[in-house]
C-alpha cells in the first residue's frame, strides 16, 4: 500500500517549538487517521525549522466499511397479519434508501421492531485527506500565532508551500491561500531553488539529495559525535544543555561543526562568563579544559565544511566583541565593592505583593538564621552574611546581560572582594538545585540559604494567592517546593518546616494575604506526598500511614516511610497492624488524651497500660535519635496485649466515666503509634 | 564596498521593488520603526512600499568608541513593505547578495525573535539574521503598531549597516570602516561616541532631564487635544529617547521604569488612534 507525505513548508519556525509541534501532530493525525477509519500501519513526523512533514505509512485506499444499525417503528405496525411490510415499513425504508426487501426485525425488551443493518462503503481516502489534514494543521497548539496575508490564516510562521503525495499522486487540498501539489524547496543555500517530488515514500532520499535532513535524530546524532570528537581532542568537556543542543539540532536543516577559538587576551576572565558569553542565544557550544578554562568553542553552520575558514573567522570575530563587551560588565561591576550593591536591592522590585528585593532578602536572611540555629548547619555569622549578599548581583551588569549567571557572578564578586570562601561558595549555591534532578549545594551555608530562599518563594507567592492551578503555574512554586523538599530529604536536613514557618509568620505580616499559612502548609505536604511517590517510589498505604503523623520535618517524614516499607512484608508487623487498627478505629474523633491509671478495673488493662509505659520511654529517645526501624521493634510486643485488651475489656463501658478513661488511654496509645505513621492503613489493600 | 555605497546599493535595490525612498526623520529616534514614516504607515488599509536611512540612537549601548562593535548611535537600513509578498525572505536575501555578500560561503540563520516595543504598543514575530552568528538584520510580520491590531500585516526589514559593512569590508572594529574611499568611519564617528558615552553615563543633568520630559510630554498631550497628531507624535519620540538618556545615566529604578514606559505608550497609542480617526474623518 502506498504511503501519504504531508508536508508543511514554512518559513523558519521557532527552533525550540518545531519538536513540540511535530509530537502534536503526531498526535492528531494517529487520532483523525483511526476515527476516520483509514487504515494504516505506522504515522511518522519529520521536521526542520522550514518544514514539518507528516508520513503515514501503508495506507489505504479506501476508508474501511462501517456498518450502521436503524430500528424502525414496531414490527405490529410495519408489518401485517401475513407478515408483509405496510405503508409503514415502505416508508422507513425509503428514508433510508434500501428496497424494503433488506428489512428484517428486532426484539428489544420484549417487543419486535423492524431493523435494518445498513452497510455503508467507505469514501476513497483521497476524498477524505483534504478535509482533515488542513485541520491537522489548524489544531496545532501554538506558543504565539501570527498572521502574514489576506486569508487569516494563522501559524508560527508563515506557511509558504504545501506538499501532498498520496503513493505519487498529488492530493488537491488546499489551506490558506495555498495549493498542494508535488514541488518542495531544498536547503536554502546549498540547492537549486525547487525539488520535484515523484513520490511520498523516498521523501527523505530526495531532500537529503537537496541538503536537508529531515531526521531530527539524524542531526541530532551528527551534532553529538562532532562535540564528543572534538572533546576528545582537546581533552576537554562538553558544556552542553539541552536547550542549546536543541536550538541546534532544530535551528538548522543541515548542521555542520565548525570549532573556533576564544582569543589568549580573555582568557583571565573567570571561565563562567567566558562560558555564558559562548553560550548566549544558542550559538556556540563551550569546552571546559582540565586547567579550568575554556579555550575552545563550536558552532554549527547551516550548510557544509567551511573549507576556506570564512565562517570560523566569522564566528571568532562575534565571540570577540561580545567578550569586550563582556569585560566591560566585569570591569563596570568591579568598580563598586560587592558589598555595596546590596543596597540597590531596595529599588528592585520582586513583587509588587511582596515588596522589593531589599525585602526578600531580609525575610531569606531571617529564615537562614532560623535554620542555622535549628539544624546547627553553618556558622551563623557565615550564613548571615551569605544570605545577605546572595540577592546583590542581579543588581550587577554581569547578571543583567546574563541571567544565567545570577548566583554564580555573586560568588565570583565575593572572592574578588576577600569575602569568607564559605560565604562565596554559599552566594553561588544558593540557587541550587536548578532542577529536579539538577546538582545539590554541597556548603552547610549553601543548603541552609538554598533552604530559606526556596521557602520565602513559595510562601510568599501562596500568601498573596498565586496557588498553581492544574498546568499554570506563572511563579515556578511548584517547582521551587519540589526541589526545597528534595533538597532536605537528600541533605538529611531536620528541619519541622511548619514549626519553622510558625517562628517566622512575623515576616509575612506585611503583605496582604490572600491564603493563610496553614494553606501554605497543606500545599508543602501534597507536594511532599507526590515526591515520596514518584521520587522515592513509595506505596500508597506508606504515604497514607505516615502522613497522618507529623509532616513538617519533610527529611525524618521520608526516613518513616523508608522504614516502614521495610517493616510491611513481614508477618509479625502485619499482626501488629491489625492490632492497631482497631485501637485507631475506636478513638477516631476523640481529642481527650487524659487518662486515669486508678480507673483501670480489668487485669488487661493494667497489662496494656505497663506495656505503653515501657515503650513510650525507649521510644522517646529513639525517636527523637531518628531510630525508626528500633522503635518499631519496640512496638512489637504490644501486640499481644492489645489483642487480650479488646478481647477482655469492654471499651465502651456503660459508665462514662470508664469509658472515657477507656477512650483516653487508647487515644494516648495511638499518639504514641502515630509518631511513626498510621499502622492501621498498612497491609489493608493486600499488595497483588 | 564604501558604507555609502551600501547605502545606495540598497536605495537602488528596494527602489527596483517598488519602494518610495524617504529619509531619516529629523527628531532622535531609537530604531527606524519610530520615524513617522512606519508607526503611522503601517496603520490602515493602504499598500505601502518605504526604504530609508534611520540614525538610531541607544545611549545605553554607548562604549566610549572602545567596543569594536557596540554603538551609543548606529545606522539602520529601514524597508516596510505592506502587505508583504510571498517570497519577501528570498527578495530580503537577494538585497545582501546585491551588496556584495556571497551567502553560500557564510552561514546564514533566521533565528526566532519575537519584537516588541512597549513604549509603541507594537510587537510582531520574525527573527534575528544572523550572518556567521553575528546579527546583521531584524526581519519583523507586524501584528500590531500603537496598540492597534495591524490589517493588513507589514514586514520590517531593518539592516545593521556597520555589521554588514564589517563583513564586506572584512574589518575587525566599525571605527576601521571607510565611510568613502577617503573618510573613515572613525574620523567622522569616534569622538562623537566618546563624548555621547561620557555625557550620557555621567553627565546628563538628572533633574533638568526630569524636567525636560514632563515638559514634552505635556506638550505632546496638548497637542493631541488640539487633534494636531503629527506635532503629538514629536513629542513623543522626544520623551522616548530622554527616557533613554535617564536609563543610561543609571538614573531609572525598576519601578520608576514600568511607569515611564507606561507613560509613552499612553501617548503613542493616542497619537496611532488619532491618526487613523484623521483617515476616517477625511472619508
Amino acid at each position: 500500500m502506498p504511503d501519504l507525505l504531508f508536508e508543511i513548508g514554512t518559513e523558519e519556525m521557532p527552533a525550540l517549538e518545531v519538536p513540540t509541534l511535530a509530537t502534536q501532530l503526531e498526535e492528531a493525525a494517529n487520532e483523525v487517521f483511526t476515527s476516520k477509519r483509514l487504515p494504516y500501519s505506522k504515522i511518522e513526523v519529520r521536521y526542520t525549522p522550514r518544514r514539518l512533514a507528516l508520513l503515514v505509512r501503508d495506507l489505504a485506499a479506501d476508508q474501511e466499511e462501517r456498518v450502521e444499525e436503524v430500528k424502525g417503528p414496531p414490527a405490529a405496525i410495519a408489518f401485517d397479519a401475513q407478515g408483509r411490510p405496510t405503508e409503514a415499513a415502505i416508508g422507513f425504508a425509503r428514508r433510508q434508501g434500501v428496497s424494503v426487501d433488506s428489512l428484517t426485525q428486532i426484539e428489544e425488551k420484549g417487543k419486535r421492531y423492524a431493523f435494518l443493518r445498513l452497510k455503508i462503503p467507505g469514501l476513497q481516502t483521497v476524498k477524505i485527506l483534504p478535509a482533515i489534514l488542513p485541520s491537522l494543521v489548524k489544531g496545532l497548539r501554538l506558543s504565539k500565532a501570527m498572521r502574514w496575508d489576506a486569508s487569516g490564516l494563522s501559524f508560527v510562521r508563515p506557511i509558504r508551500w504545501l506538499v501532498c503525495l498520496f503513493g505519487d499522486e498529488v492530493v488537491p487540498l488546499s489551506l490558506g491561500s495555498l495549493r498542494a501539489d508535488r514541488i518542495t524547496r531544498p536547503h536554502r543555500f546549498l540547492s537549486q531553488e525547487r525539488l520535484t517530488l515523484a513520490e511520498a515514500s523516498t521523501y527523505e532520499e530526495e531532500l537529503k539529495k537537496g541538503l536537508v535532513i529531515v531526521d531530527a535524530e539524524a542531526r541530532q546524532q551528527l551534532v553529538e559525535t562532532a562535540l564528543s570528537e572534538a572533546a576528545h581532542e582537546l581533552g576537554g568537556k562538553i558544556l552542553l544543555d539541552p536547550n542549546l543542543l536543541g536550538r541546534i539540532v532544530n535551528g538548522a536543516e543541515h548542521p555542520t561543526p565548525v570549532l573556533g577559538h576564544v582569543p589568549a587576551a580573555f582568557l583571565d576572565l573567570p571561565a563562567e562568563v567566558v562560558q555564558a558569553t559562548l553560550r548566549e542565544e544558542g550559538k556556540f557550544v563551550p569546552f571546559l579544559l582540565p586547567d579550568g578554562t575554556t579555550p575552545s568553542f563550536m558552532g554549527f553552520r547551516d550548510g557544509l565544511p567551511d573549507e576556506k575558514g570564512i565562517v570560523r573567522a566569522g564566528y571568532e570575530r562575534v565571540v570577540l566583541a561580545r567578550l569586550r563587551d563582556s569585560r566591560f560588565f566585569f570591569e563596570k561591576d568591579r568598580k563598586h565593592p560587592f558589598v555595596e550593591r546590596v543596597r540597590e536591592l531596595r529599588d528592585m522590585t520582586y513583587d509588587v505583593r511582596l515588596g522589593s528585593l531589599w525585602e526578600k532578602m531580609e525575610r531569606v536572611r531571617a529564615l537562614a538564621g532560623e535554620i542555622a540555629k535549628t539544624t546547627g548547619r553553618g556558622s551563623l555569622d557565615l550564613v548571615d552574611r551569605a544570605a545577605f549578599l546572595c540577592k546583590a548581583d542581579l543588581v550587577t551588569e554581569m547578571v543583567k546581560a546574563f541571567p544565567e549567571l545570577q548566583g554564580v557572578a555573586g560568588g565570583i564578586y565575593a572572592r574578588l572582594d576577600k569575602e569568607p570562601e564559605e560565604v562565596a561558595v554559599a552566594i553561588r549555591e544558593h540557587y541550587l538545585p536548578a532542577t529536579f534532578d539538577g546538582a545539590l549545594p554541597q556548603s552547610d551555608a549553601g543548603v541552609v540559604i538554598s533552604l530559606a530562599d526556596k521557602l520565602d518563594t513559595v510562601t510568599g507567592a501562596l500568601l498573596v494567592g498565586e496557588e498553581p492551578t492544574g498546568s499554570r503555574d506563572p511563579y515556578g512554586i511548584k517547582r521551587q517546593a519540589n526541589n526545597l523538599i528534595r533538597l532536605a530529604m537528600e541533605k538529611k536536613v531536620d528541619l519541622d518546616l511548619f514549626a519553622l514557618l510558625d517562628r517566622v509568620t512575623e515576616s509575612y505580616t506585611t503583605v496582604e494575604q490572600k491564603m493563610e499559612m496553614n494553606d501554605v502548609k497543606r500545599f508543602l505536604a501534597d507536594r511532599t506526598n507526590q515526591i515520596l511517590k514518584q521520587r522515592y517510589r513509595i506505596p500508597n498505604e506508606i504515604i497514607l500511614a505516615v502522613s497522618a503523623g507529623e509532616m513538617g520535618n519533610v527529611y525524618r517524614l521520608l526516613r518513616r516511610a523508608q522504614v516502614l516499607d521495610t517493616w510491611r512484608s513481614q508477618e509479625e508487623f502485619q499482626g501488629l497492624s491489625a492490632a492497631f487498627a482497631r485501637v485507631r478505629n475506636i478513638t477516631k474523633g476523640i481529642e481527650e488524651t487524659r487518662f486515669d491509671p486508678a480507673l483501670f478495673a480489668e487485669e488487661a488493662e493494667r497489662i496494656l497500660w505497663r506495656e505503653y509505659l515501657k515503650a513510650e520511654g525507649n521510644l522517646a529517645r529513639l525517636l527523637d535519635a531518628g531510630r525508626y526501624s528500633e522503635a518499631i521493634e519496640h512496638l512489637l510486643p504490644l501486640k499481644g496485649s492489645i489483642d487480650r485488651y479488646f478481647d477482655d475489656v469492654l471499651v465502651m463501658a456503660k459508665a462514662e466515666d470508664l469509658r472515657r478513661n477507656r477512650l483516653g488511654f487508647l487515644r494516648s496509645l495511638s499518639d504514641l503509634f502515630l509518631r511513626i505513621g498510621d499502622f492501621g492503613v498498612i497491609g489493608v489493600e493486600k499488595p497483588t | 564596498m564604501n558604507f555609502q555605497e551600501l547605502i545606495l546599493r540598497l536605495h537602488t535595490f528596494w527602489q527596483r521593488e517598488g519602494c518610495l525612498i524617504l529619509h531619516p526623520y529629523d527628531v532622535e529616534t531609537g530604531a527606524g520603526t519610530f520615524n513617522p514614516a512606519t508607526f503611522f504607515g503601517v496603520l490602515g488599509p493602504e499598500p505601502r512600499r518605504i526604504g530609508y536611512v534611520e540614525p538610531s540612537r541607544r545611549p545605553t549601548d554607548g562604549r566610549y568608541g572602545e567596543n569594536p562593535i557596540r554603538l551609543r548611535l548606529h545606522h539602520q537600513y529601514q524597508a516596510v513593505l505592506k502587505p508583504p509578498p510571498a517570497t519577501i525572505q528570498e527578495i530580503f536575501l537577494a538585497s545582501l547578495e546585491e551588496v556584495g555578500l556571497k551567502l553560500a560561503e557564510h552561514d546564514v540563520k533566521f533565528a526566532e525573535d519575537d519584537w516588541e516595543s512597549p513604549t509603541l504598543a507594537a510587537w510582531g514575530v520574525g527573527w534575528q539574521v544572523w550572518l556567521d552568528e553575528m546579527e546583521i538584520t531584524q526581519f519583523t510580520y507586524f501584528q500590531q503598531m500603537g496598540g492597534i491590531a495591524l490589517d493588513p500585516i507589514s514586514v520590517e526589514i531593518t539592516y545593521g549597516l556597520e555589521r554588514i559593512a564589517l563583513l564586506l569590508q572584512e574589518k575587525e572594529s566599525v571605527y576601521d570602516i571607510d565611510w568613502n574611499d577617503e573618510i573613515s568611519y572613525q574620523r567622522l564617528w569616534w569622538e562623537k561616541e566618546r563624548q555621547f558615552s561620557a555625557y550620557n553615563f555621567e553627565r546628563a543633568t538628572v533633574e533638568r532631564i526630569h524636567t525636560i520630559f514632563s515638559l514634552c510630554a505635556e506638550e505632546c498631550r496638548d497637542s493631541l487635544t488640539a487633534g494636531l497628531i503629527f506635532p503629538a507624535y514629536d513629542y513623543a519620540l522626544k520623551c522616548s529617547h530622554l527616557f533613554n538618556v535617564l536609563d543610561a545615566r543609571g538614573a531609572i529604578s525598576v519601578t520608576e521604569r514600568e511607569s515611564f514606559i507606561g507613560r509613552i505608550r499612553d501617548l503613542t497609542k493616542e497619537c496611532a488612534r488619532g491618526y487613523l480617526k484623521m483617515g476616517e474623518d477625511d472619508a
